[in-house]
């Protein structure tokens, strides 16, 4: 108990809480980055860490870092924020105070000194931001439009967009840019603008920041450097800010607002065209619905079709391009819908009716499409469809079944499925045919065997009669049966002169053998010479 | 419950038992169909499909953890399996940690991974044989037995044998089976907490040592945490037991 309480002391002893602050100077728009350290502990939540009015904190991440020094452990962890410069003045940030382990960890306060919007140092540099409507109603889409000119030649323009309080951007469009080169007070400046679309979210008054542009530009009061023959003008950086702008964001009117309203906010245009050809019962026609504005379609949606319309209707999901132009943002949606009458005859499909708030006449509109007459042949089956249940999409969500995994096959083949399973199996398979490749290779040994004919000779030579005349006429077919062999002729019909070829060893072997058994020769060596007659031959 | 278990390791044979499981997954009896895969497991039948049974089944009990190990015990038996890897995937999705599970891997035999390695084994035994078997066809008529063309099958029978090998040589990976889990810098109390794991997350081993494992995050970090605090994705391993609602 009393280690814990030691640990828990020294845990608490060694916590620390610092603000730091990547530069104390800003000019009115610049953003820097500030973080909160907190140092050998842990806290939930994000801190609550105060500024003053002029500045806008707003929070960016936390991490955290382990660190290990001579087998000491520290954790830090960094909550990081943005802080973003608004007014001109000296504020501060902090104290920021948190309750760690039961102690009250402080972070002193720091001092932020922001200067007022940075004015050029050159009379040929100049930069503004304004916002197209500083009044818009919530919903409508405005645009933020920064144009920076110079006469001069500048390089590495870099921008910081302000926060842009109150609105989101529109997203169906990039932000635009674009260079150009206009005609002011005789003089030809470079002219770059930068176009944001925005929507307006937040109902009340809002401030759009500042924005910070840095570039470089020929500093002239510095002399060329001028060596190795080049000569490199020396540049400087200047950082110009645009004026914050003042919003309020105006609520859509209640009074007046028709039940089905779209929630679409904008001057829009509907047009509906069916494409031209004949159509039969049962047979779909297409219909372009185009609804085009300064307004957002995200999320647009046509009206449903009437319920006791004489015909389906099929809508595919809008096809939405968005652009900015010189008038600033349009938008445009393409809804395809398929048409299938239900009815022969004259089929007149009713406007289009889209309820839409009209900022410009600060109302609520209804538009229309001009209505779409069609004449209907009969169907291939020669008339109305049987089928037919009322208008509209009949169609419906994809119902759950209440089971979010998918099953096991009843079906399946249960075995082992280890690879190592297998393995005897697999070896069988290759064993069968390598046995019988050996069985193959066997038989043809054996018949090789059983067919050499000298081998036989030699078999039959260890296995001669033991009675005297027996074996000299063993010994005698033998020999006889071996010159066969090696002159390739049949043994039955060889004589002295046939054995002649064979040298005058086999020869006289074969004179010897005869004298030995029919006129009583000498026979002492003769076994040993037809022995090795016998063994010569192959 | 030790009724229903003993029960359900008396049944004959593995396919006796998956077929009793699923019949009491279907009437809804999911810890004795628990029982049943557990013993078409013991029984022999180590195979995807009662692993995708058994998780299943307990993935309906809410032991989420345990149902993730049978699920990539599945897949570390057959890769190819869609329904197993589906299943895997909707566990995972609920699970604290967005870690990617580890898969079986082939190193450079790439096609090791694309079906079941016990097919892959079969496969390799049958062109084998077929090769044999046409030196022996080759020989019976007089024909050079072995030429190029014969060379083909056990090439392929060779590269289809050492594909399963380098699949089989990885270690499975392990899965947490804790609500939430240190892992530490070293296997020894003066170690420090280096992140946090939770019930669910499936990660590579890469060592163990004295009653605990080193285990490796997609992204390189390391860590080592208690055995006790894992559960095995060895799909020969016997299946851990696990208590209802863990």
């Amino acid at each position: 108990m009393i280690a814990t309480l030691f640990l828990w002391l020294a845990s608490a002893l060694a916590a620390d809480l610092h603000l730091v602050v990547d530069s104390p100077r800003l000019v009115v728009g610049q953003s820097v980055n500030l973080n909160l350290q907190l140092v050998g502990a842990t806290a939930s939540g994000v801190p609550d860490v105060p500024a003053s009015s002029g500045l806008k904190l707003a929070f960016a991440g936390q991490s955290q870092q382990m660190v290990s020094v001579n087998f000491k452990t520290t954790r830090t962890v960094t909550y990081s924020y943005s802080l973003t410069a608004l007014q001109e003045g000296r504020f501060t940030v902090g104290p920021v105070r948190m309750q760690v382990g039961g102690q009250e960890l402080v972070a002193d306060a720091v001092t932020i000194e922001v200067s007022g919007r940075a004015a050029p140092m050159r009379a040929d540099l100049d930069v503004v931001g304004t916002l197209s409507d500083p009044a818009p109603y919530v919903g409508e889409v405005v645009t933020w439009v920064m144009r920076f000119r110079s006469k001069a030649e500048v390089a590495g323009l870099s921008w910081n967009p302000p926060d842009f309080d109150g609105f989101l951007q529109e997203k169906s469009v990039e932000v635009g840019q674009t260079s150009s080169t206009v005609e002011s007070d005789g003089a030809a400046w470079q002219l770059q603008e930068v176009t944001v679309p925005l929507i307006a979210s937040g109902v009340g008054a809002h401030t759009i920041s500042p924005a910070l542009i840095t570039v470089s530009v020929p500093d002239a009061g510095r002399p060329r450097r001028d060596r190795m023959g080049f000569g490199f003008q020396p540049t400087r950086q200047e950082r110009l800010t645009t004026a914050a702008v003042e919003v309020n964001i105006r609520p859509l009117p209640t009074t007046g607002r028709p039940a089905d309203y779209s929630g679409l906010v904008g001057s829009f245009k509907l047009q509906a065209r069916a494409n031209p050809g004949p159509v039969k019962v049962g047979d779909s026609i297409s219909v372009d619905v185009v609804l085009s504005g300064d307004g957002s379609l995200s999320g647009a949606k046509l009206p449903a079709a009437p319920a006791d319309a004489s015909y389906r209707v099929y809508d595919d999901a809008p096809q939405i391009q968005s652009r900015l132009g010189p008038d600033g943002f349009v938008s445009t949606a393409i809804f395809k819908r398929a048409i299938v009458p239900s009815a022969e005859g004259r089929l007149t499909i009713p406007p289009i009716a889209l309820s839409v708030f009209d900022p410009e006449a600060g109302a609520y509109v209804t538009l229309e499409s001009e209505p779409i007459a069609l004449d209907v042949a009969p169907g291939d089956g020669g008339g109305a469809l049987t089928s037919y249940a009322g208008g509209g999409d009949q169609r419906a969500e994809v119902a759950s079944t209440g089971s979010d995994i998918l099953p096991a096959s009843a079906e399946a083949a249960i075995g082992d499925d280890r690879p190592q399973s297998a393995l005897p199996g697999a070896l069988a398979l290759a064993a069968l045919p390598a046995l019988a490749l050996v069985g193959q290779s066997l038989q043809s040994l054996r018949g090789r065997r059983a067919a050499d004919p000298a081998r036989r000779l030699r078999e039959r030579l260890a296995a001669l009669p033991a009675e005297p005349s027996a074996r000299l006429a063993a010994l005698e077919d033998l020999t006889r049966e071996a010159a066969a062999l090696r002159l390739g002729r049949p043994a039955p019909g060889l004589d002295a002169e046939a054995i002649a070829p064979l040298g005058e060893a086999a020869a006289r072997l074969y004179t010897d053998l005869l004298a030995a058994r029919y006129g009583g020769g000498q026979i002492d060596d003769l076994e040993r010479r037809v022995r090795a007659f016998v063994e010569e031959t192959r | 419950m030790i009724a229903l278990l003993l029960g359900a390791a008396l049944a004959a044979s593995p396919a006796e038992a998956y077929a009793e499981g699923i019949a009491a997954d279907r009437a809804g009896e999911l810890p004795a169909a628990e029982g049943h895969f557990r013993a078409a497991l013991e029984a022999g039948g180590v195979d995807a499909d009662v692993y995708l049974g058994l998780g299943n089944v307990l993935y309906r009990q809410g032991q989420r953890p345990a149902a993730i190990t049978a699920y990539v015990r599945g897949l570390w038996l057959d890769p190819s399996h869609p329904d197993l890897r589906a299943n895997l995937d909707h566990s995972l999705s609920q699970t604290a940690d967005r870690i990617e599970p580890p898969a079986p891997d082939p190193g450079p035999f790439f096609w090791a991974g694309v079906g079941s390695p016990r097919l892959q084994v079969w496969a390799a035994g049958l062109l084998a044989g077929l090769g044999l078997l046409r030196v022996g066809v080759r020989r019976h008529r007089g024909q050079r037995a072995l030429d190029g063309a014969g060379l083909v099958p056990f090439f392929a029978s060779l590269l289809l044998a050492v594909g399963v090998g380098a699949m089989s040589a990885g270690r499975p990976p392990v899965v947490v089976g804790l609500t939430e889990v240190s892992v530490r810098s070293a296997p020894t109390p003066g170690s420090v907490e280096v992140f946090v794991l939770h019930a669910g997350a499936v990660v590579a081993v890469e060592e163990e040592a004295g009653g605990q494992t080193l285990v490796v995050l997609p992204d390189g970090r390391k860590g080592w945490l208690m055995n006790s605090a894992l559960m095995s994705a060895d799909p020969g391993a016997p299946f851990p037991a696990v208590e209802a609602g863990g």
